[in-house]
């Protein structure tokens, strides 16, 4: 009973996220256009929930369902990692040296540009 | 009748890796809680040094698990479909203030990709480090997408969004309050610098400052999934 519950509350929303990632991962592809397929998808999904709004809420839970579990999907991608770990080693003191200072330099950017551009405290 | 065994395999072997990574995951998420969630605890980082780990002490090798996951994997374009309900949801901050945001957020993110492409060059890194360092101011669902459409190093770029992530959450803050900013600047360039790692730290602490973190990276994340793949020939040459 909880699993069908789970279910028709959740599976709704997913499956929606799951299509627009596919048409636009297809549109892509036909259009031969240099963007990921789930920024289309996460484009068209604001366009939808902005212009539809309550008429989309049932798709909501099932969105969040997928954002809570998003660091899970992500895993696999560092696990993968163990293959490169040389690679790695070999210019880690660069890499901390670039991490670290693009990462302030991006930061301090920012926010500099959110002030000169008008932008409040508030 | 074909042969349904191959099948059956894949599919209880992709069930099984599936199933591991979510728990060692959930695992990882409660560590963090309990610790608190500093930056460094992040379930991510810790969640795949566990799972690494976890294979290395059952000798379960490397290639049968990232086949096993690819299911997981493709799971990430619709989880990231999902963060236009962040931006849904601050989507009144972004009315209120647009230009601002708009022109801090674009001008951070290009300054990010600019300086790790110029840093990376002057180091002298190679050509797979080069690439992935290119997204390393993006999330990590984006800088994964980006990398599998042009065919890029997936699991470098990853490691470098999740570790910079780490990084900015630790660092970002304390620098910009030095330096004397407040409000809502900070918060917008945490998100683009230390995107969900950093997000989720502010978010603990002041929840609309997280919603404009939030905003950021995935407005961050939107641009640099137009921008990269269009110069990925000038960024891999």
């Amino acid at each position: 009973m909880a699993v069908r519950k789970f279910l028709q509350g959740h599976a709704p929303g997913v499956a929606l996220c799951i299509a627009l990632a596919e048409a636009g991962r297809w549109l892509a592809a036909a259009l031969a256009l240099p963007v990921p397929g789930a920024v289309i998808g996460l484009a068209a999904y604001l366009a939808l929930l902005l212009t539809l709004g309550e008429r989309l809420a049932w798709s909501r839970d099932g969105g969040r369902l997928l954002l809570r579990w998003l660091g899970a999907l992500l895993v696999p991608a560092l696990v993968g990692l163990g293959a490169r770990a040389m690679l790695i080693a070999d210019a880690a003191l660069p890499l901390v040296l670039l991490l670290v200072t693009t990462t302030l330099v991006t930061a301090v950017a920012t926010a500099l540009l959110y002030r000169l551009a008008g932008g409040g405290d508030s | 009748m074909p042969n349904m065994m191959p099948v059956m395999v894949a599919l209880w072997s992709a069930l099984l890796a599936s199933a591991l990574v979510l728990l060692v995951f959930a695992g990882a998420r409660a560590l963090s809680g309990r610790l608190g969630h500093p930056p460094w605890a992040s379930p991510v980082l810790t969640g795949a040094i566990a799972t690494a780990l976890l294979l290395a002490a059952t000798g379960i090798p490397l290639a049968w698990f990232s086949a096993a996951t690819q299911p997981l994997r493709w799971l990430l374009g619709p989880a990231l479909v999902a963060l236009a309900l962040v931006v849904e949801a601050n989507a009144g901050l972004l009315r209120r203030s647009a230009l601002p945001v708009l022109v801090a957020v674009t001008g951070g993110t290009l300054v990010g990709l600019a300086s790790a492409i110029v840093m990376a060059r002057w180091l002298g890194l190679g050509p797979d480090l080069a690439a992935a360092v290119s997204t390393k101011t993006v999330s990590t669902p984006f800088s994964v997408a980006i990398m599998m459409k042009v065919g890029g190093p997936v699991e470098l770029a990853a490691a470098m969004s999740v570790t910079t992530g780490v990084v900015g959450a630790l660092t970002v803050m304390p620098l910009l309050r030095r330096l004397g900013f407040r409000g809502a600047g900070p918060a917008l360039a945490l998100g683009v610098a230390a995107h969900i790692v950093g997000t989720d730290w502010l978010t603990r602490r002041d929840a609309r400052a997280g919603g404009l973190a939030a905003l950021a990276f995935v407005i961050a994340g939107v641009i640099l999934g137009l921008l990269v793949p269009a110069i990925w020939p000038w960024l891999a040459a």
